[in-house]
This record gives structure tokens, C-alpha cells and sequence, in this order.
């Protein structure tokens, strides 16, 4: 992954100018900016948790955006029933503090991930994403039909998650707080591909009957897998959701889960630092081409098919100068 | 050492209308070199997922070691300690030489589910990958990607991997299919030198390598054993020369 100079160099660049970029938007008054990069941020760890299941482990998943959403609603109902202080089916009290609620969206994303992935797992192919889809579209619509908590409309926070030390409703710190478990996951994934579970998981995508024939029962390297990559999409959801102090169930529409694997696609399949290339890209264009038309789509496509075509480990594979998957 | 390693009787196997396998039966010796011939079409490749447990057979029983396996997942059978080698290659291509490696020496730890230390530096591999690579002769050649080698080079590590779990049955599906005189020579050579460290079931086409290497000789047709015996007596078996070696 970083075998070669031109990557190196691109991902310590890439580092510096996100570590620097709030400091040159305050500089130039552009304050827009910290706000639109923390939702690159964002969407950039849970491309990166979902480049986890698609690029290194094999798994096409086509409701990763259902693990992103549940992270979202942790916030989003916690919230609420601290607002009410009335606790959450009459055991589980609500919570505002930061320490308290990420690590419970985490958790709980990743018990739905468990549930998901070990029926989901039991197929394969196109029957795999299926099933994925069906899932997510299964929770969209049971948090559409949860009237308690807006239902379609969704929920409004009013305030972000608190924390000790840190005041999370400044932008600039917000922004250094999503920073910071940006690098901390795609360091986590960066060593876990190359580890003794990577090495097996890599294994599983390229020929998993070779893996079973050497002794290694696939079933619960590949839900391990599913497990942490749903996490990360959670602890990304609930980042979203403190940014913006806004959950419905629009973020776990399927569209979404689209969004994350054309991010996946566009920065590089099986790259890890791709997706958060992917995630810029795609939000920026979102956001520039959004203001000249409605249907920006109409660009991103033709786009899309050219990496594809031309670029098939992305634009962040670009950088080996070599074009397949094979670096 | 003369007992049977692998007792196998009355085997059945049908994909829909199609006999795979009927009645198929096999002894292998401890410590021998077991060919396992006939026709294309024969049941070969069948019978030998059958015994690596990637197919359940319809009838009949498997025995290893004096256990039944007949039923058992094949990764589990991996664990008693029987490994197979493909007929067609099937090296991890995008991996490198000492990954494809390191991933069989770990493949028979139960505890893979280490996500931070680098899979080469794991103690079981720091410990075994130099002299598995050295067996086979690909040491030099460790950092580059698998899919790079030639078709002989992915053979002898495809035999390396499937040597790495230490098996006390292996099981060659072709192992000379596609190889050049060259890399035929080198496989039998190392063939002959895996002999002394485990018994091997061979499935193979080129006779001169079964009739060179081989202590024992089944002959299936039709998805049936048509006889077993050392060498001399299948080269002179009237029924074996009818049904196969007279095409030749």
C-alpha cells in the first residue's frame, strides 16, 4: 500500500493539509470550508471501513449505509431521552457526554453487524448483496416507522455531544476531533491488513476454497471482518450526526450505501487511503457542481466510468504509475 | 508403519443423473507413494474432494487414522492432518511468494485473530517460512508477487503451501499437468524427497512419473476402483491395458 515513493509522499502531503487546512481557512475568512472538510472526513471513515470489506475482504456490500445510519440514531436517541431525561425503554438513561455515546454507537452498529453479517455471510455473490440491501432497507424502514423519534422526518439534537476538555460546538475543534479518528481508524486498518487476520482475510478474497484447503474455516474471518468495518461505519455516523445535530433515516437509505462504494471506487478499491480521496472528491464536486445544477449526478458519472476504466485502483493507485490491481 | 493412513470404502457420489463415483474404494499405506490413475472422465478429481471434503459423498466411508471423516468440514480434515494440492493452480496470484507461504503456516493456528503485529513477523513464521521456502527452492524469489512466477515455480510453491501444515497424508492432484520436461523432472525430484517426510496420494496422467514414483497403484474407471497393486502387476493387467494403458 505504501510500497513506493509517489504514495508516501502523497499520504504525508495529504496529512499536512488536512492538519493545516483549518488554520488557512480561518486565514482567508473562508469558514465554510472546516465544515464542508469535516463532512469529507466523515464520509471518508466510513468509506474506509467499507474499502476494509470491499477491497481487502472480497465483500461486496450493498448496506454498508445501514451501519452508518444506526451510529447516527445512537446519538440521535440518547440525545433525546437526555433532553427528556426519561430513560430509554425505562432502563437506559440518556446521554449527552461524547465518552458515553460514540463508544455506544460503535458498540451497538457493531452488534447489528454481528446479527447482519453472520445470516448475510452464509451467501455469496450476488446473493450477498442481496442481502446486505435487503437488510438496510429493512432498518430504513423501521426507524421511518419509529414515530417516537420523528419517524421520517428524523430527530433534531439542538446541541453536539459534550466532552471534558473540549468544547465539540466549535467547528475548529470538531473538526480536529474527526481528524483525529480518521487517522486513528485507516492506522488501525493500515496494520490490520497486514496482519496474521489480514493476511487470512486477503486470502478469503482472492480464493477462498485454496484458504479452506489449507486449514482455515472462512466463516468467522470474513464476520470478524464485516464487524469492524460495520463499527467503523458507525462511529462515522455518529460523527455525522453531531455535526450537522440532524438523524433521519435518509442517512441509511441505500443511496448512501452507493455513495460510500463510488468514494470507494473513485480514490482506490483496496488502498484504504483512496477512500478518504474518494470522499473529497466526491463531496466537493457535490458541493460545487450543486450550485449550478440540481442533477450534478450528470457529471459525476461520466467521471466515475473513466477511473473505472482507466484507473481501476483509483485515482490514489494512480500513484504506484501502474494501472491494475496488481502493485 | 505398514497399517493404512487412509482406508476408503464403497464411495458413492452422484451429481444429478451423473455417476461421479460408485463403489469406490482405496487403502493407502503409511509412509507409500498411492497413485491414483485412469481415464479422463474417470472420477478422479471427484473421488479426491471427496476425500478433502469439499464434497460429501451420497454412501460410504472414509476413514483417516482410524477415525471417520466421512462427514467432516474439509478445513477440519486440514487439522487431522491431510492436505490437498489443485489440479489447477491455485497459488494466491496478488499475494507474495512469503505471504502465499506465511499464510499456510498460520492457516493451521486456530487463533488468527491478530490485528496489529505484521502476519511476517509473526513467531510461527519468523520461526518456519525461510526453511519452507528453502524446501521447494523458491527463497530467492520470496518478495516477488506469486502471479509473476513461472507455471513451475507456482507448482513448487502450491506444493510448499500445501507441505507448510506439516500433513501426514498429502494429496497431489496433477501435479505435472501443464509443466514442461524440465519442471517435470524437478517435481518428481521433489516428489521423492517429500516421500521420506509424509505418505502421498498422487493423481496423475504422465504414466512414466506414476509408474517411477509410485509404491502402489489404484486404477479407476468409470468411476469405479478397478484394481490396486504395486506396478509391475497393474503394467500387467490385462483389464487395466484394455481400459486404459491400450490407449496409450
Amino acid at each position: 500500500m505504501l510500497d513506493n515513493t509517489g504514495k508516501k509522499i502523497a499520504v504525508s502531503a495529504g496529512t499536512i493539509c488536512l492538519v493545516l487546512l483549518p488554520a488557512v481557512a480561518t486565514l482567508f475568512g473562508h469558514d465554510y470550508f472546516i465544515s464542508l472538510f469535516t463532512r469529507i472526513l466523515i464520509y471518508a471513515l466510513a468509506a474506509v471501513s467499507l474499502d476494509l470489506l470491499l477491497g481487502f475482504g472480497g465483500l461486496v456490500s450493498l448496506g454498508h449505509a445501514a451501519f452508518f445510519g444506526v451510529g447516527g440514531y445512537v446519538v440521535g436517541m440518547l440525545f433525546y431521552h437526555a433532553s427528556e431525561a426519561q430513560p430509554l425503554l425505562g432502563v437506559i438513561p440518556g446521554s449527552e457526554n461524547a465518552l458515553i455515546v460514540l463508544p455506544s454507537a460503535v458498540l451497538v452498529s457493531a452488534l447489528f453487524a454481528v446479527v447482519i453479517g453472520s445470516l448475510s455471510l452464509r451467501t455469496k455473490g450476488m446473493h450477498f448483496i442481496m442481502i446486505t440491501l435487503a437488510f438496510a432497507q429493512m432498518i430504513f424502514y423501521f426507524f421511518v416507522g419509529l414515530e417516537k423519534y420523528g419517524g421520517d422526518d428524523g430527530l433534531s439534537l439542538y446541541a453536539r455531544n459534550k466532552m471534558a476538555l473540549l468544547d465539540l460546538s466549535d467547528d475548529i475543534q470538531f473538526y480536529y476531533f474527526c481528524l483525529f479518528f480518521l487517522i486513528i481508524f485507516v492506522f488501525f486498518a493500515y496494520r490490520l491488513v497486514q496482519s496474521r487476520f489480514g493476511l487470512v482475510i486477503r486470502g478469503i478474497s482472492l480464493n477462498e476454497r485454496r484458504v479452506r484447503a489449507l486449514g482455515i474455516g472462512s466463516y468467522h474471518y470474513k464476520l470478524v471482518c464485516f464487524v469492524i468495518a460495520g463499527a467503523g461505519a458507525g462511529l462515522a455516523g455518529a460523527l455525522l450526526v453531531n455535526q450537522t445535530e440532524y438523524v433521519s433515516p435518509g442517512m441509511m437509505h441505500w443511496t448512501i450505501s452507493g455513495e460510500l462504494m463510488v468514494m470507494v471506487l473513485i480514490g482506490g478499491l483496496g488502498t484504504l487511503f483512496g477512500p478518504i480521496v474518494g470522499s473529497a472528491i466526491f463531496i466537493l464536486l457535490e458541493d460545487v457542481l450543486g450550485m449550478y445544477t440540481e442533477h450534478w449526478m450528470v457529471y459525476m458519472g461520466p467521471l466515475l466510468i473513466l477511473i473505472v476504466l482507466f484507473a481501476p485502483q483509483g485515482l490514489f493507485g494512480l500513484l504506484s504509475g501502474k494501472r491494475g490491481r496488481d502493485d | 508403519m505398514t497399517e493404512n493412513l487412509l482406508q476408503v470404502h464403497g464411495l458413492c457420489k452422484s451429481f444429478g443423473a451423473v455417476r461421479a463415483n460408485s463403489n469406490f474404494s482405496l487403502s493407502v499405506r503409511s509412509g507409500s507413494v498411492h497413485a491414483l490413475i485412469g481415464p479422463n472422465g474417470a472420477g478422479k478429481t471427484t473421488a479426491l474432494n471427496q476425500l478433502s471434503g469439499e464434497i460429501v459423498p451420497d454412501s460410504g466411508s472414509i476413514l483417516f487414522n482410524g477415525r471417520t471423516i466421512t462427514r467432516m468440514k474439509s478445513y477440519n480434515r486440514v487439522k487431522l492432518g491431510i492436505a490437498r494440492s489443485f489440479q489447477i493452480t491455485s497459488v494466491f496470484e496478488s499475494l507474495s511468494v512469503e505471504e502465499n507461504m506465511a499464510l499456510s503456516i498460520i492457516a493451521k493456528y486456530r487463533n488468527n485473530f491478530k490485528f496489529w503485529q505484521n502476519c511476517l513477523s509473526a513467531p510461527p513464521v519468523l520461526e518456519g517460512l525461510t526453511r519452507a521456502l528453502e524446501t521447494v527452492g523458491l527463497h530467492e524469489r520470496k518478495k516477488i508477487q506469486a502471479g509473476h512466477l513461472s507455471h513451475g515455480e507456482k507448482k513448487q510453491l502450491e506444493v510448499g503451501m500445501t507441505l507448510a501444515g506439516k500433513p501426514k497424508l498429502l494429496m497431489l492432484d496433477e501435479p505435472m499437468a501443464g509443466m514442461g520436461p524440465g519442471g517435470t523432472v524437478e517435481m518428481s525430484k521433489l516428489i521423492r524427497r517429500l516421500k521420506e517426510k509424509t505418505t502421498i496420494l498422487l493423481v496423475e496422467h504422465d504414466m512414466e512419473v506414476v509408474f517411477s514414483l509410485a509404491d502402489t497403484i489404484t486404477v479407476l474407471v468409470s468411476g469405479e476402483t478397478l484394481t490396486s497393486g504395486p506396478p509391475e502387476a497393474i503394467r500387467a493387467d490385462e483389464r487395466v491395458r484394455a481400459a486404459y494403458l491400450g490407449d496409450d
